[in-house]
């Protein structure tokens, strides 16, 4: 019996050295292989990622080369009262419409950081005037939204009295880092820069073209 | 013919069977280590070419990237206009008196076709317009006071008040809701 279990001592023993290699090899090797295996496929998606960025940023000024400053203006940073109080004197002069008591209230800061400004004014003219100017709120810039009108028809002459808000949003505090994945415009996004574009400025803006001109970092 | 003389007793002799499982196991050890290293081999290879390859591709995002940072101005254009069209669309999306005013023009084309009959006031709020008409005559009142009711675009036509004066006629008050 002794003699038999020296003669399998030594294969005994080499199978035992050859099964821990062999755990040790799968444990170590596949751990390794499967760790840059994962950063492979992660940089492969960074890679599809970047060159679906790079694609859309080079056509993003075909899209918006001459709508941003329409944008800027459709809902300014600052400034959205004086542009709104121009819009209305504008307005006001085409549709014949007699001004007064033209007033800006206080700025109240809105959610989804839009912040609005009620702007009141007492109006006067004949009927069809007046619902014209008031309609043409629609299609100006900055953006405006009629909130009540009051309306007296005496001796052929109507006197409103109106409410209307205008908004200002602050600009962007970060830039999003190279990496992040952006989206194209939606089909809506497209459609409402067009109108926009179509809408009547302000009277002491004019758009720039944007083409060449380098803008200031907005992020810095 | 030789003869083989065994001089270890018989006892301490290893029996044949041992013999032979011996030289199974160490068959089995040898093929063991031959695939231990073919599986060292490859792994190691494997490891070495996901490392080039990613080096490669990782190479390539750094170029991307520098695209990207030439391609800076847009960048920024992007996420500014992007910013504003979503405020745009929270803006659009407000109360406003826009389509009441636009519904209103209904009742004015309506009472231009009554005759002796006039808007005397009007108070347009969001999804809610209230009016006042003075009409001549009982006759004239129900002229406008028919087709009135029947105004499809807004949900609610109450008449809110019904006054008579002997020298301006009746004058109603209406409310209209959407």
């Amino acid at each position: 019996m002794n003699s038999e279990f020296k003669h399998l001592v030594k294969p005994i023993s080499l199978i035992i050295i050859l099964l821990v290699l062999f755990l040790s090899i799968f444990k170590l090797g596949f751990n390794q292989i499967n760790l840059i295996m994962a950063k492979t496929n992660e940089s492969k998606e960074t890679q599809r990622l970047l060159t679906s960025k790079i694609s859309i940023l080079e056509t993003v000024n075909e899209t918006i080369a001459n709508d941003i400053t329409y944008v800027d203006i459709a809902l300014p940073s600052k400034g959205s009262v004086l542009y709104g109080l121009s819009q209305i004197k504008k307005q006001a002069k085409i549709y014949n419409v007699i001004i007064s008591n033209l007033k800006a209230g206080v700025i109240n800061l809105g959610e989804n950081g839009v912040s609005r400004n009620s702007l009141t004014f007492d109006a006067q003219g004949e009927y069809n005037e007046i619902y014209s100017f008031l309609s043409s709120f629609n299609k100006v810039l900055p953006l405006m939204n009629l909130d009540k009108v009051k309306m007296d028809m005496t001796d052929n002459v109507t006197h409103a009295a109106v409410t209307v808000s205008v908004y200002s949003a602050d600009l962007p505090q970060k830039i999003p880092s190279v990496e992040e994945s952006i989206d194209d415009f939606s089909e809506d996004e497209i459609n409402t820069l067009r109108s926009i574009a179509g809408y009547e400025l302000p009277e002491f803006f004019e758009p720039t073209p944007t083409e060449s001109e380098a803008r200031p970092n907005p992020f810095e | 013919m030789e003869k083989k003389i065994n001089l270890i007793p018989s006892e301490m002799a290893v029996p044949p069977k041992t013999i032979k499982v011996g030289k199974l196991i160490y068959k089995i050890a040898t093929i063991g280590s031959i695939i231990l290293v073919m599986i060292v081999t490859l792994s190691i290879s494997a490891f070495i070419y996901f490392k080039f390859e990613l080096g490669k591709i990782n190479s390539n995002n750094d170029d991307l990237k520098s695209q990207i940072l030439v391609l800076e101005q847009s960048d920024q254009k992007l996420i500014l206009t992007k910013n504003r069209l979503a405020k745009i669309e929270v803006i659009k999306s407000m109360p406003s008196i826009k389509d009441d005013l636009i519904k209103f023009n209904d009742v004015t084309t309506l009472l231009s076709t009554i005759p002796e009959t006039e808007l005397i006031d009007v108070s347009i709020q969001p999804s809610k317009t209230q009016f006042s008409v003075n009409s001549k005559n009982s006759s004239s009142f129900a002229e406008f006071l028919e087709p009135i009711s029947k105004l499809t675009k807004y949900k609610n036509v109450i008449l809110s008040s019904f006054n008579f004066n002997q020298n301006s006629g009746i004058i109603s008050d209406l409310l209209m809701q959407r």
